[in-house]
């Protein structure tokens, strides 16, 4: 048991007739769009929306906070790892990998054998997919980035912008989560797109 | 040349010239040097504008509960959850108050060097300090001023837990990652600030609540003042600080920032028998001013240092080095000149906070905090005051609107002033 454990979300216990449940900083702004939620890996996840199908026709935006990320440094070279589904190099010796929910504790443990200095970071960022036709053009009103992946401003705040199945994950601080959600669904909206739930995107790691 | 190595004022000075000397600008000539121009795209200037804020886990918590939100730095903060601010400060004395400080930075400093790293930082020592335990903090600069506070919380022989005030996080972890670059030192930093979210729970029955919702002893012998422990908060990992900024026995909880309205519903869940209650930023500060804890940026400016803001206590100068030593130790050669003192105003009024201190007719320091405190049933604040009245007792002038007011001053805290309700 490392002193940082408090930092990832997979420690909690449901001792003491607790049910700890997370939820991403976006989860008030879904509920209010009408998401229907359901509880996956202790993550309170937006499965659904109305009217999703003609959002993804267009623009969808897709909430995967609750999807593992984990920040490595010191690595020689890009980090790989089974069960890793993202590895972008933020900057020599700086990587943060994104996996599936269920697999964070055991990617997390499997990287911290062979890296040094190994922090979840889950709790930190939220990350916002878009995806559709029109996700070039939402990306564009959002930020200057095309060079991708890249790091930068996204709608004014820190941001990683990731290349994935011909749309673009949005990672960022997740105090931001309100914020940015409001902003991309502005972009969003102009295009006939709005929100989507994960279970349309076959579970948001498709 | 300027900040912008003549990119800006380039243009300018050569229409300037060309207009003086009758010359026109083709022949003056330009020099290569571009605008600090970066493209953007018409895309990021089209639609409606965003201003982006930082909100907490619990923000919407607070909001349902009536919280008056406002501004503090790029963060949406309650300033208080009802109109009657003193009301809450009460309800802090009396029984329970939580409040969510997820703004403080966080920082984690981890490495062999980690120790060694936070010494030459602070004028004060932490390779000393033993694992599970914390102390206060003060950061100076080069020229020895105050620019942040906070708390440094051991947690393994090479971790450590660093808070800072909420608008100072992200200077301080540059600060941080700056001097790391500096020394060449074995220690990584992490600005966990977003990542983990904080809440105080504080009040004479504070231990009664935690007992219901922690897995570990909070039994004073078992959980003593100053210390730091791992525990699970209503089944959510913690890591809770023994530490009381508002001057009561509290228990600062840092955990997971999307456990946040969880946490936050299940603590006033378990302190409902002893109506808990949530108090806003204003609240925090009429509680805190009662401590004379300072507010840095409220109680400090960019010339404040340890020796003259009552912090003696804090520098080390025995230490080998620390970043503002060599200032510090001018401070202490040359004399203190000022002191920051706190003071009651036995008339009851109340002089602005950035009013005058007056003596022989002229300025000659600055209030900078008051409030009233209906616990206390007094004004009480602090200013800073040239060193001659910064005895207990004695009195200074203030202007209030106009006209000029008696203050007394007062050294020690204004309410419990030996910690007997912090370490109970």
């Amino acid at each position: 048991v490392s002193a940082l454990d408090f930092l990832s979300t997979d420690r909690a216990v449901t001792d003491g007739g607790f049910a700890p449940v997370l939820k991403s900083s976006l989860e008030r702004r879904q509920r209010e769009a009408g998401a229907a939620f359901d509880e996956r890996h202790g993550w309170l996840v937006p499965v659904s929306f109305p009217g999703e199908e003609a959002h993804l026709a267009a623009v969808g935006l897709v909430d995967l906070s609750h999807f593992g990320t984990i920040e490595v440094r010191g690595a020689t070279e890009p980090v790989s790892e089974e069960g890793v589904l993202v590895s972008y190099r933020v900057r020599a010796g700086v990587d943060l990998v994104l996996c599936e929910p269920k697999d964070t504790f055991l990617v997390r443990s499997k990287l911290a054998r062979r890296h040094a200095f190994v922090l979840d970071r889950t709790a930190g960022y939220a990350t916002l997919a878009i995806v559709g036709p029109h996700a070039p053009d939402v990306l564009r009103r959002l930020t200057h980035l095309h060079e991708l992946p890249a790091s930068g401003p996204v709608a004014h705040v820190a941001a990683h912008v990731l290349e994935r199945d011909g749309g673009y994950w949005i990672v960022f601080g997740q105090e931001y989560g309100h914020y940015l959600w409001e902003a991309a669904m502005d972009a969003a909206e102009r295009f006939g797109g709005g929100p989507v739930g994960v279970d349309a995107i076959g579970g948001g790691a498709r | 040349m300027g900040p912008c190595q003549g990119k800006l004022c380039h243009l300018n000075s050569i229409r300037v010239y060309a207009k003086e000397t009758r010359m026109s600008e083709e022949d003056i000539g330009t020099t290569t040097a571009r605008p600090p121009w970066t493209p953007v795209s018409m895309g990021l200037l089209a639609g409606r504008g965003h201003t982006p804020a930082k909100r907490t886990s619990m923000h919407h918590r607070s909001k349902d509960m009536g919280a008056t939100i406002f501004w503090t730095g790029v963060w949406r903060r309650p300033h208080s959850y009802t109109q009657d601010t003193q009301a809450e400060a009460k309800a802090v004395h009396d029984s329970i108050g939580i409040i969510d400080v997820s703004t403080l930075g966080k920082i984690l400093v981890k490495g062999p060097d980690a120790g060694a790293f936070l010494d030459r930082l602070y004028p004060n020592r932490f390779s000393d300090l033993k694992t599970g335990r914390i102390r206060y903090g003060i950061l100076t600069t080069d020229g020895g001023r105050i620019f942040d506070d906070g708390t440094i919380a051991r947690l393994s022989d090479d971790e450590y837990y660093v808070t800072t005030t909420s608008t100072g996080a992200d200077g301080v972890f540059e600060w941080f990652e700056w001097w790391n670059a500096v020394w060449h030192m074995d220690v990584e930093l992490a600005n966990v600030t977003g990542q983990v979210a904080a809440v105080n729970v504080a009040g004479p029955n504070a231990r009664r609540l935690m007992e219901k919702v922690c897995d570990v002893a909070v039994d004073n012998e078992s959980f003593k003042y100053l210390d730091a422990k791992h525990a699970h908060i209503a089944g959510a990992p913690a890591l809770v600080l023994r530490i009381g900024f508002v001057g009561e026995l509290g228990y600062e909880i840092h955990f997971p920032s999307p456990f946040g309205e969880h946490v936050w519903d299940a603590l006033f869940a378990a302190g409902a028998e002893w109506s808990a209650t949530p108090f806003g930023l204003e609240p925090q500060r009429i509680l805190r001013l009662e401590k004379q804890h300072i507010l840095v940026g409220q109680d400090t400016d960019g010339e404040s240092n340890p020796l003259e803001a009552a912090m003696s206590w804090i520098v080390k100068l025995d230490k080998d080095d620390f970043v503002g030593k060599w200032s510090i130790e001018h401070v202490q050669e040359r004399g203190l000149q000022w002191m920051l003192v706190g003071f009651e105003m036995p008339n009851g009024r109340a002089p602005v906070e950035g009013g005058q201190v007056v003596v022989d007719g002229k300025s000659a320091g600055r209030v900078t905090s008051v409030r009233w405190s209906e616990q206390l049933q007094k004004t009480i604040g602090m200013a800073v005051v040239p060193i001659q009245f910064a005895e207990d007792g004695k009195t200074f002038d203030v202007k209030i609107d106009g006209t000029i007011e008696q203050a007394i001053v007062r050294t020690r805290p204004f309410f419990d002033p030996d910690g007997e309700r912090l370490r109970s």
